[in-house]
């Protein structure tokens, strides 16, 4: 009962931290259970999609050539493949929206198959039945919707065998295998009249290719095969799946394009992956400030209650008593805090969802990832009672009789960092002294600024490293003003005066002439880009380029994945050719998420990769890409396309691009909530634990004014210390974070672009809402009277 | 007659307390004389601090008038009555009330260096001369909680005088101290008196109350006697003692 009582009484007296707490718990909660719950949702929605469209195991795109009956005669005996499902697919590089539009992706017609998850009208689930495909109408995937924006009874037109043909969007639908927006290639559905039609008029096209070509390239036929492979093992990876079957039967080199489920949900899901991981880690440091501001508070209450303490001691109050009671009150404000967060978590849950859904092109359900999330709240609550229990050991000092007499310790310790006190900065000198006297309530306040700006630090740099071309050019990441690719062979004729019309407009900085293909290594299927000049190759980790034409090199994700080291001598096969490569080198990519190998044209030839008709320009003046790229298109619009980027307005890459901004909105929204919280806590108990000196300041002759400047530039210089401290620990990690997360993008080695603007703007922000958060928190300072410091 | 420095006239402060009014002074008119040492004296309750606080400006009366040198202090704003605290006003309390992480020595200057017309050396000269003179030299680089009441309230006493104001108020200053520390107390507000500080003091202790050449009489809220008593000599303190008694016994003390 009389737990109770004092329960009561200290939620009571103490409203502001038990608020506080609540509210920074429910923040963390309320973000944790829906991130969780987001990624399970995610998972759980690509396999039902999987499990209802019956996805198989590995997807591969080929020719419709003629010695792919032999290649299906191998598979049939192949151990590894269970069985395998065949249907015909129409290829498509030229399609363009009615407003003009072209959509770059590599895409594919196939009839309409089982259980194909159209969308309903708002795209928050799906339709009960398919609707029925007439002729000129076509059904296509979200993805394409969500990138191009396009609505149902909008026009496409493609072009096959150089003939076009227009269709009415009639539907979208969910597609796991190619759908993400991160995944190139597209899968759309037609007729089985335009179907037939397309077909039939392409047959002779794809004859003439296949004779006329020195080496006809798979993306220029037009009709093909989709074989759906389904695994003998369910366990077995879909690299190993890949790995089998070319080594059974040389199926994947010989195709367009393989994908295996697995690398399939990678894609998909890497963009979600990397904001949550980030989210996650910024959740769980935000939970250690909470276990900080719960210290801090317990061990200043024990401080200003230390009399009322010593008489319920004097009274038989035990010290397991008080300890509860403490523990019970930081435990309520923590499960109401839970409470809040958990009801806050489903609307939050449905939020993110929507969001990463245009990232994934996924649709999920909206349900509570309640075993994770449950895991989480208890270790919260665990490390919340630990915390507890250490804290209230300062309870069994408390004297009874010092409490009653009134001479208990100080609020203030002695320092060896004694600075004098002077006329000319007294201000600054007695803030300096309140500082070193009450260190461990000012470290605890600048750990806690350190930790938001060393996060609200990185996030900048993160973006700034984003829209750094240096910084990315020698990571890796090819970022050309202008691309031009070679659509036939009138192009490469052309190309030279093409890139006189570059030339009248600017200079040339730099040439790259490459071609990129997938390839296999051992069997496994991975991207390849061959370079005319292979010096020309960025991002090097390791060893040398591969100048002879025996020689790859692979990317680091890629060796370490596959167990390739430099030396290693491999089998490189490409459209059911196959040489032996020398490995020279590591280096880093992102082509196809990291996993790519790249080697000259000349060692490209060995295994039949056509000529490079890939041409990236860096060029002097960007300002005039535009009227460069109107006047190649429409002179050689038939021979080659080009692509322009104006990286004056910022460069991302387009997969991470929303991520990282995200991340950098919800890292900066909650740094500065916590900021706000924390602050106010702290200097509430500041306040209680200096009033008695404000009294006498005051009695001294110090105004309300000056009195409450000093205590906001006291929060103030705290502020700029753990800001400064957060700075330094940016430059100590920056670097190491940074790599971990673009690690994700196959980036083993990147360097921050550390620009002044990254840390000002941060510590600004901060040490702007302490000092403003403080001086309005100091307004209490006009009610103290020096009347208190007497004695009736 | 000496300059007057300070005049309550009619001055009045009441509470309302459960919804009626409680009359803590009432109708107050009273002077301090330039270079006096002014003793109130009281029951407990009878509004004797409440008065000091009205008369220093710290409390604003409920009616009446606080004038010191021709100004009205319940007209004044709060930074004015700052400033009249840090040049004209000193303070002594009862519980020393020291800033604990400050020294000694600081906490004499830092009420020193919040007067702009006198420079830092000069502030720092007169510092060591007051911790000199109240005998804290020694322990003036000590922190309040690592010296005694005495050297704590002495040093609340250099404190107050520093900017040598016009007039220290002191609420019950041995009130905290054993006999000892009080009479060294004493005899410094006695010798900075003797030097022609004028001092007000609120006290119940009949020890302090015979330092006075004036003492006030409170009784519920209303001034009910005044002694005048020649200038404190330790020689003459028992006759001194014997009369105040009386005067104290008259008004049923």
């Amino acid at each position: 009962m009389e737990i109770l009582t004092l329960l009561r009484a200290a939620i009571r007296h103490r409203k502001g931290s038990f608020l506080s707490i609540a509210l920074l718990v429910a923040i963390i909660t309320a973000v944790t259970v829906s991130v969780l719950s987001v990624r399970m949702n995610f998972r759980t929605a690509i396999d039902s999609a999987y499990e209802y469209t019956d996805t198989p195991e590995l997807c591969i795109l080929i020719n419709d050539k003629p010695e792919l009956d032999e290649l299906l005669k191998k598979l049939d005996n192949c151990q590894a493949a269970d069985h395998y499902e065949i249907s015909d697919i129409i290829c498509n590089t030229k399609m363009h929206i009615n407003n003009g539009t072209d959509i770059d992706h590599f895409k594919y017609f196939t009839t309409p198959e089982d259980n194909i998850m159209v969308l309903n009208d708002d795209f928050t689930g799906f339709k009960d039945e398919v609707p029925e495909l007439k002729k000129g109408e076509v059904l296509i995937p979200y993805g394409l919707q969500i990138t191009y924006k396009l609505k149902r009874g909008d026009t496409i037109t493609i072009e096959e065998a150089g003939r076009q043909y227009s269709f009415t969007i009639l539907d979208f639908f969910e597609e796991p295998l190619f759908g993400s927006i991160n995944i190139g290639l597209k899968k759309m559905y037609m007729s089985f009249d335009d179907f037939s039609e397309i077909t039939e008029n392409s047959r002779a096209f794809d004859e003439a290719l296949a004779n006329e070509a020195d080496h006809p390239q798979p993306y220029d036929f037009v009709n093909g095969k989709q074989i759906n492979i389904y695994s003998s093992d369910p366990d077995m990876s879909g690299n190993e799946l890949m790995r089998r079957i070319e080594l059974d039967t040389g199926l994947i080199s010989s195709s367009m394009l393989p994908i295996n489920k697995e690398d399939s949900r990678r894609y998909t899901e890497v963009t979600m992956d990397m904001v949550t991981s980030i989210v996650l880690i910024f959740l769980s440091l935000l939970f250690v400030i909470v276990l900080i501001v719960i210290g801090h508070s317990i061990r200043v209450e024990l401080k200003i209650d230390y009399k009322n303490m010593g008489i319920l001691k004097a009274q038989g109050i035990t010290e397991r008593k008080l300890t509860l009671v403490i523990m019970l009150r930081y435990m309520m404000a923590e499960v109401t805090g839970i409470v809040i967060g958990v009801l806050c978590a489903i609307p939050l849950g449905v939020i993110m969802g929507d969001l990463f859904s245009s990232l994934t092109a996924i649709i999920p359900d909206h349900n509570i990832a309640l075993k994770k999330s449950i895991i989480v709240i208890m270790t919260m609550l665990l490390m919340t009672i630990t915390l507890i229990f250490l804290c209230t050991r300062d309870l069994s000092r408390i004297s009874p009789v010092k409490a009653i007499h009134g001479n208990h310790s100080d609020f203030y310790y002695d320092s060896i960092i004694n600075l004098p006190i002077t006329k000319h900065f007294l201000s600054f000198s007695l803030n300096i002294r309140n500082i070193t006297s009450s260190k461990k309530r000012y470290i605890g306040l600048s750990f806690i600024i350190s930790i938001l700006t060393f996060f609200m630090v990185n996030i900048n740099i993160i973006n700034q490293t984003m829209n750094s071309r240096t910084i990315l050019d020698h990571a890796g990441i090819r970022l050309a003003d202008i691309d031009i690719i070679i659509k036939n062979s009138q192009g490469f004729d052309e190309l030279e005066e093409a890139e006189e019309i570059i030339r009248n407009y600017t200079d040339i900085e730099q040439k790259l002439t490459y071609m990129n293909k997938y390839v296999t290594i051992n069997g496994y299927n991975i991207g390849c880009e061959s370079y005319e000049d292979p010096e020309q190759i960025i991002g090097m980790l390791k060893g040398r380029r591969p100048i002879y034409d025996n020689e790859a090199i692979l990317t680091q994700m890629a060796g370490e994945t596959y167990g390739i080291k430099i030396g290693d001598e491999v089998t490189i096969s490409y459209n059911g050719r196959s040489a032996e490569y020398l490995i020279t080198g590591f280096h880093q990519n992102t082509f196809d998420a990291g996993m790519s190998c790249a080697m000259s044209a000349e060692g490209g030839k060995r295994i039949g990769i056509g000529r490079c008709f890939y041409n990236s320009y860096y060029i002097k003046d960007n300002s005039k890409i535009n009227i460069i790229s109107d006047i190649i298109s429409q002179k050689y619009e038939r021979d080659m396309n080009i692509y322009v980027t104006d990286y004056s307005k910022g460069i991302m890459i387009s997969d991470s691009d929303t991520a990282i901004l995200l991340s950098e909105k919800l890292i900066y929204f909650f740094s500065i909530v916590f900021v706000i919280i924390t602050m106010l806590m702290i200097s509430r108990r500041t306040f209680i634990q200096e009033r008695h000196d404000i009294g006498i300041y005051k009695a001294m002759g110090f105004t309300n004014a000056r009195l409450r400047l000093n205590y906001s530039l006291r929060f103030l210089f705290v502020a700029v210390i753990g800001g400064l401290l957060g700075s330094v620990l940016s430059l100590l990690f920056s670097e190491k974070l940074l790599n971990m997360m673009f690690r994700m993008l196959g980036i083993y080695r990147i360097s921050p672009a550390f620009t002044a603007n990254a840390f000002v703007s941060a510590i600004f922000a901060i040490c702007t809402s302490v000092m403003l958060f403080s001086y309005i928190e100091s307004r209490k300072i006009k009610s103290v009277s020096i009347r208190e410091l007497i004695i009736e | 007659m000496n300059d007057l420095i300070l005049k309550a006239t009619d001055l009045s402060k009441s509470f309302s307390h459960n919804g009626e009014q409680v009359h803590v002074l009432s109708h107050i008119d009273m002077v301090v004389e330039k270079g006096s040492f002014t003793v109130i004296m009281g029951a407990s309750g009878s509004g004797k601090s409440t008065l000091l606080y009205a008369l220093s400006g710290m409390d604003k009366a409920t009616a009446g008038k606080v004038i010191y040198n021709g100004t009205d202090l319940t007209s004044l704003s709060e930074s004015r009555l700052a400033a009249l605290r840090r040049r004209d006003f000193g303070f002594i309390f009862q519980q020393m009330h020291l800033v604990s992480n400050l020294t000694l020595f600081e906490n004499v200057a830092v009420s020193g260096y919040l007067d702009k017309k006198v420079s830092a050396s000069e502030v720092k000269r007169h510092a060591n001369e007051l911790l000199d003179s109240m005998g804290l030299s020694e322990v003036k680089d000590h922190r309040p909680a690592q010296v005694s009441g005495g050297e704590q309230q002495r040093c609340a006493i250099a404190r107050a005088v520093i900017n040598t104001p016009e007039i220290v108020f002191a609420d019950e200053p041995t009130g905290s101290l054993n006999r000892r520390n009080s009479i060294e107390v004493l005899d410094m507000l006695s010798g900075l008196n003797n030097k022609g500080q004028t001092i007000l003091m609120v006290t119940h202790d009949l020890k302090a109350a015979l330092r006075a050449d004036r003492l006030l009489y409170l009784d519920d809220g209303k001034i009910s006697g005044t002694l005048e008593l020649a200038a404190y000599n330790e020689t003459d303190e028992k006759s001194r003692e014997k009369q105040v008694n009386a005067w104290l016994a008259s008004l049923d003390w």
